[in-house]
């Protein structure tokens, strides 16, 4: 309860200290066109309906204004930023009539082929290093991307290999083929995980898919994945220390994000995913894994409270990679993993509450309540919460300390890392 | 008709000649020295630095930086006796097709309604090195500098301290081999008692 109180304590601090002054900028007198007024905004290079809806709100706004040049000059960054587009360039017209302007943005859409998002750097002072590093190149017709990760935190292993995909986009970018390859070797904490039947040395997956996206923000994906084992030793199941998974997965995946600069924002995501092992295939496995995620931001001047949810279910007889994890950096923080799912759970319900306030341009310093359990046959269900506070910064590092709330001893974990 | 052609040959062989002769005595003028008032001021007819990407971006409506430096040497810049250094910011009326410059740092002024030569000579005729202390008769060199840069906050110029000297002559001495938002052009040797108010 002292570590509530505490926590509880510190967010009416951060609250406290992130009242705004409030704070008009200062038209540029350096630029002679600050005397115009804005008549409309247009684009060149893409198409309007791609920016998310408060950007687009955003614009909207600041016709009707008079022109300031640094106000377009951010608004050009936060385009890029958000296309990530190569570059976004404030070209000025002339208007209807001598008192107006113009304001034409061209945007150079293409992507830089290095593109490092996706790339992460973490480290879990129980699960160690993880890391993620890709690049990408993206045009008009094709989009590919390939990389290396070691991952400690995020799965019952901890895997490293290499992924590369492919997709082809059809119908102004509506439809999309894909594939993607993916090659990794398994490691396995075999002190907390005693030899269990059906760990694997490796795994190589094919996983052809193809895409829909029929409105803004709604994707549809649907296809097949073709998974390879190669087990640590002969296999009671499979014999000859191999096995292979054959599945059919989906994804129903929803974006979409309201509000203006000045006026409360709000962002969400949601996401069902289910994948069915079948052997009518030939597969070794038979399974069905549910899984529903969203994620939710409510950001208002300096303020911002993120909340996120996941439940899970898996049925049947599974590959060990496709059972439930918390206990690391992204459900149930503060709980080490090894300890509250050493064989991984066949149900997972979890979720969080997230204070954020910016001091700054840069930080924000946060508070978090995390709750949930993950149970199965062999593991009894029990609710599990943790408290924790740390810091983020506008581009991407982030560091948390994490308590479990628990009878005993308390130790505390550090998570800390970067998302490019 | 062979005596004709030969003395054609000859008559654009000596045009030629002369011409070369008088265009290297007009780009000799690079500068025109003022003196007045213990300070010197140029003119620089010839460079046109309101051009190529910075005037592309003047005239797509944004805010221009112009660095300006102006230096003195008695060596030919092996070492450098005295300079002055200013900044502008430039912009371009869309309506009006016309410059406006802030000069900004600790004395602001600002003009505005200028073709490209006027707004150009405005900018280098703004910079004074003083000559308080320096010898009439001695020989001299001078050198204008200037580096074009798109200012990332041009309000922020406007209220942040001016700044240091120090920076802006590192901005000067840092030298890449093909700069296009650079221009320099120098003039000398001259004698401060040769040069008309």
């Amino acid at each position: 309860m002292a570590s509530v109180a505490l926590a509880y304590s510190l967010g009416l601090f951060l609250a406290l200290a992130g009242i705004r002054i409030a704070n008009a900028k200062a038209q540029d007198s350096t630029n002679v066109n600050a005397r115009y007024t804005v008549e409309s905004i247009d684009f060149d290079g893409i198409d309007e309906t791609r920016l998310s809806s408060s950007l687009r709100s955003e614009l909207k706004r600041r016709v009707g204004e008079k022109f300031h040049p640094e106000v377009f000059a951010e608004l050009a960054v936060k385009i890029k930023q958000e296309l990530r587009a190569r570059a976004v360039s404030p070209k000025l017209q002339r208007g209807t009539n001598a008192e107006n302007i113009k304001v034409l943005l061209h945007v150079d859409a293409r992507r830089n082929p290095f593109d490092p998002s996706r790339s992460r750097l973490a480290f879990h002072d129980k699960q160690g290093w993880s890391g993620a590093g890709s690049v990408g190149f993206e045009n008009s017709r094709n989009v590919a991307r390939a990389g290396y990760f070691s991952v400690g935190d995020d799965f019952l292993d901890r895997q490293q290999g290499i992924t590369a995909a492919y997709q082809r986009k059809f119908f102004r970018d509506q439809v999309r083929l894909g594939f993607q390859f993916d090659t990794v070797g398994s490691n396995w904490n075999r002190t907390m995980l005693p030899q269990t039947e059906g760990q694997y040395k490796s795994r190589l997956s094919y996983t052809p898919t193809i895409s829909f996206m029929p409105v803004e923000g709604l994707t549809l994906t649907a296809g097949m994945q073709f998974t390879n084992y190669d087990f640590a030793q002969s296999s009671q199941a499979f014999g000859l220390g191999r096995g292979s998974s054959q599945s059919l997965i989906s994804t129903l995946r929803f974006r979409r994000d309201w509000g203006e600069p000045d006026s409360i924002r709000q962002a969400l995501t949601t996401e069902y995913g289910t994948r069915i092992g079948t052997q009518v295939t030939g597969g070794d496995y038979s399974f069905r894994r549910h899984l529903a995620e969203a994620r939710y931001a409510v950001t208002y001047n300096r303020q911002r409270i993120e909340t996120n949810f996941a439940m899970g279910r898996l049925d049947g007889t599974a590959p060990l990679g496709e059972r439930f994890v918390a206990g690391n950096a992204r459900l149930l923080r503060g709980w080490n993993k090894y300890d509250i799912t050493p064989l991984g759970a066949t149900r997972v319900t979890a979720g969080s509450v997230e204070y954020l306030s910016r001091v700054g341009q840069k930080w924000m310093p946060a508070v978090f309540v995390d709750s949930g359990a993950v149970w199965s046959n062999a593991i009894a269900k029990v609710a599990r919460n943790s408290v924790g506070a740390g810091i983020r910064s506008k581009d991407g590092f982030y560091l948390y300390v994490a308590v479990p709330l628990k009878e005993g001893r308390i130790e505390p974990q550090v998570m800390t890392g970067v998302n490019f | 008709m062979k005596p004709l052609l030969k003395s054609r040959r000859a008559w654009f062989v000596a045009a030629a000649l002369g011409a070369a002769v008088l265009l290297h005595g007009v780009a000799a003028i690079n500068l025109r020295l003022h003196h007045e008032e213990n300070s010197l001021r140029v003119t620089a007819p010839h460079l046109h630095f309101l051009s190529g990407h910075p005037l592309e971006r003047l005239k797509n409506g944004a805010s221009v930086l112009y660095s300006v430096q102006l230096a003195l040497s008695t060596d030919q810049f092996t070492t450098i006796e005295r300079r002055a250094v200013e900044r502008f910011v430039v912009s371009y009326d869309i309506w009006e097709e016309k410059f406006s410059i802030v000069r900004i740092g600790q004395t602001k002024a600002t003009v505005s309604h200028l073709d490209a030569a006027a707004a150009e000579n405005w900018v280098t005729a703004k910079v004074a090195l003083p000559t308080r202390g320096l010898s009439n008769e001695a020989k001299y060199w001078v050198r204008l500098d200037l580096r074009a840069e798109e200012p990332k906050d041009p309000t922020a110029l406007l209220t942040q301290p001016p700044i240091a000297v120090a920076r802006l002559v590192e901005l000067f001495s840092q030298t890449r081999k093909h700069d296009p938002d650079r221009w320099t052009t120098e003039q000398g040797p001259f004698r401060f008692a040769d040069l008309k108010p």
